[in-house]
């Protein structure tokens, strides 16, 4: 893994569309400006992880819970 | 096709059903083979079955029966990889968790699964900078206490 250092204000370009900036530093928190092109996803690596366990815990649900959730669907229906 | 899955034994698919996730699932990476399944007892909720692995079925449903309003933003270039040529070919599901009492039961509209039925593509699109909730729950609370109430009477 390449590291650098920056300061605030300093910049990282990779490739030949972005450019990363250290906007803010308070405390822990770094605040970072990313410039890239719309066709590149950008995003928290830990909404990456909470979607692959989200989707680990759908494959794990039996016939019988989903028979329990149409129950309830079928009775808002009915109400509502 | 004959697809065989844990929950629903052996099932005849015709191959054109078949929609290919050229990019996985995340936490399945290595599945790019699915069929949507939707049988009649357990509708409104469908089943993404892995076509390679039985024991791999996500729950989903249509996020618009939990929100009606719901709009999430892809990206063009993401439906250009997914190939669609007609919007009206597209499919957008969301998948369900369900926990131990099924009426706090949560849908992921942050990253909806959007099927191009029609060419036989899919993905799941982790939406960006989205306001959508990973875990929305289907049923208001009122609604799930209604429902606790309905399991204590038939207990």
């Amino acid at each position: 893994m390449l590291i650098l250092s920056r300061k605030l204000n300093e910049e990282i370009v990779i490739g030949d569309g972005i450019t990363i900036s250290v906007l803010a530093i308070e405390g822990d928190k770094v605040s970072l400006g990313i410039d890239a092109p719309s066709d590149f996803k950008i995003l928290r690596k830990e909404l990456l992880d909470a979607v692959k366990s989200n989707n680990k815990q759908s494959a794990d649900i039996s016939a019988e819970q989903i028979g329990k959730l149409k129950n309830i669907f079928a009775d808002k229906g009915k109400k509502g | 096709m004959r697809i065989d899955t844990s929950k629903f034994g052996v099932l005849d698919v015709p191959d054109k059903k078949i929609i290919t996730f050229s990019c996985g699932i995340l936490g399945f990476e290595n599945l790019t083979e699915y069929v949507l399944l939707n049988i009649e007892e357990t509708l409104p909720f469908y089943w993404l079955q892995a076509v390679e692995n039985r024991e791999v079925a996500l729950s989903c449903m249509n996020p618009f029966d939990v929100m009606p309003s719901y709009n999430p933003e892809v990206g063009l270039d993401e439906l250009e990889s997914l190939m669609v040529e007609d919007a009206a070919d597209l499919l957008i599901l969301t998948t369900v968790v369900v926990p131990a009492e099924p009426s706090k039961a949560t849908v992921n509209l942050a990253a909806p699964i959007i099927i191009n039925a029609k060419g036989g593509r899919g993905a799941q699109i982790v939406l960006q900078n989205t306001k959508y909730n990973i875990r929305q729950p289907i049923f208001s609370d009122k609604e799930g206490a209604k429902y606790a109430d309905i399991v204590k009477k038939a207990e």
